[in-house]
């Protein structure tokens, strides 16, 4: 199973333009600088090819953090 | 008329009807502000504009998006000799800003150019240097500033279709996750003289 941390450094990667080391699992990823659609369609991609979690839409629209979006991965995983 | 579906937008190729909700769109703020161009177009500007992009080496399209029109997407300036192509895109409806309705929107257009029509090779787009989330959006796409455009304020980025091929990828895996029953590439329109042969001869029964 991926830690928290695990999930947010990869995340991290994964948008590329942010500064490493930037991002904490209480980071609101919506305020990342430039935020857009394209950034919620890579934590899709990312977390189904590290997890094998489908998020949808909604799932992004209820999480507020890194943890929020941690924690259902984790219940989806169940 | 052209029409590409694709991950449940639809991009209508835009006729002369449609000039007039373009202009409308194109003059409110929250478009023009990012444009080079940011004064108010007049109906006759806007008239001469259609007139010049009406080809086949233009492709305009709206974007629909549950059943609303949210903005447009293009090509422009398709050189069919170097397989080179302008990008751009906005959104008109607030609504619609941090929806899907822009990055479904891309990854249509893009799959048919780079990957349905495989006639293009490279697309460019210009950003304005302020405009940072569309700096950020394209970098995910993949595209890369060129040299020497640092310091100029319309920046021209560049995406090779091999960067496409690879974060694309990703992208269009996440985009038919989202979209199970509608992930295919549908195509559909008549054969035109403002279309290239290429799009004729998907077009052509």
């Amino acid at each position: 199973m991926i830690s928290i941390e695990e999930f947010t450094k990869g995340l991290e990667v994964e948008f590329e333009d942010v500064e490493p080391g930037t991002l904490t699992p209480e980071t609101n990823y919506k305020n990342i600088k430039g935020w857009s659609s394209m950034h919620a369609l890579i934590i899709i991609a990312y977390v189904d090819s590290t997890c094998n979690i489908i998020l949808s839409g909604a799932d992004l629209k209820s999480a507020q953090t890194i943890r929020d979006l941690y924690n259902i991965v984790i219940e989806k995983i169940k | 008329m052209l029409i590409l579906e694709q991950y449940g937008v639809r991009l209508i190729r835009i006729q002369e009807l449609d000039i007039e909700l373009v202009r409308s769109w194109r003059n409110q703020s929250n478009v023009s502000n990012f444009m080079e161009y940011k004064n108010q177009i007049s109906t006759e500007e806007q008239k001469l504009w259609f007139k010049s992009i009406n080809n086949k080496y233009n492709y305009y399209f709206i974007i629909e998006f549950e059943n609303k029109k949210v903005g447009l997407i293009n090509v422009k300036n398709y050189d069919p000799q170097l397989g080179f192509g302008e990008g751009g895109i906005f959104i008109s409806d607030k609504d619609y800003i941090n929806s899907f309705a822009a990055v479904f929107a891309t990854l249509c257009l893009m799959n048919f150019m780079f990957t349905k029509l495989n006639i293009c090779e490279i697309s460019r787009i210009r950003i304005l240097k302020n405009n940072e989330r569309a700096i950020h959006y394209n970098k995910l796409l993949g595209y890369k500033l060129l040299p020497g455009q640092k310091e100029i304020e319309n920046q021209l980025y560049e995406l090779h279709i091999n960067d496409f091929k690879t974060l694309g990828a990703k992208l269009n895996h996440a985009a038919s996750v989202l979209n199970e029953n509608n992930s295919e590439l549908k195509y559909s329109g008549d054969v035109s003289d403002e279309n290239i042969d290429a799009i004729n001869k998907l077009l052509t029964p």
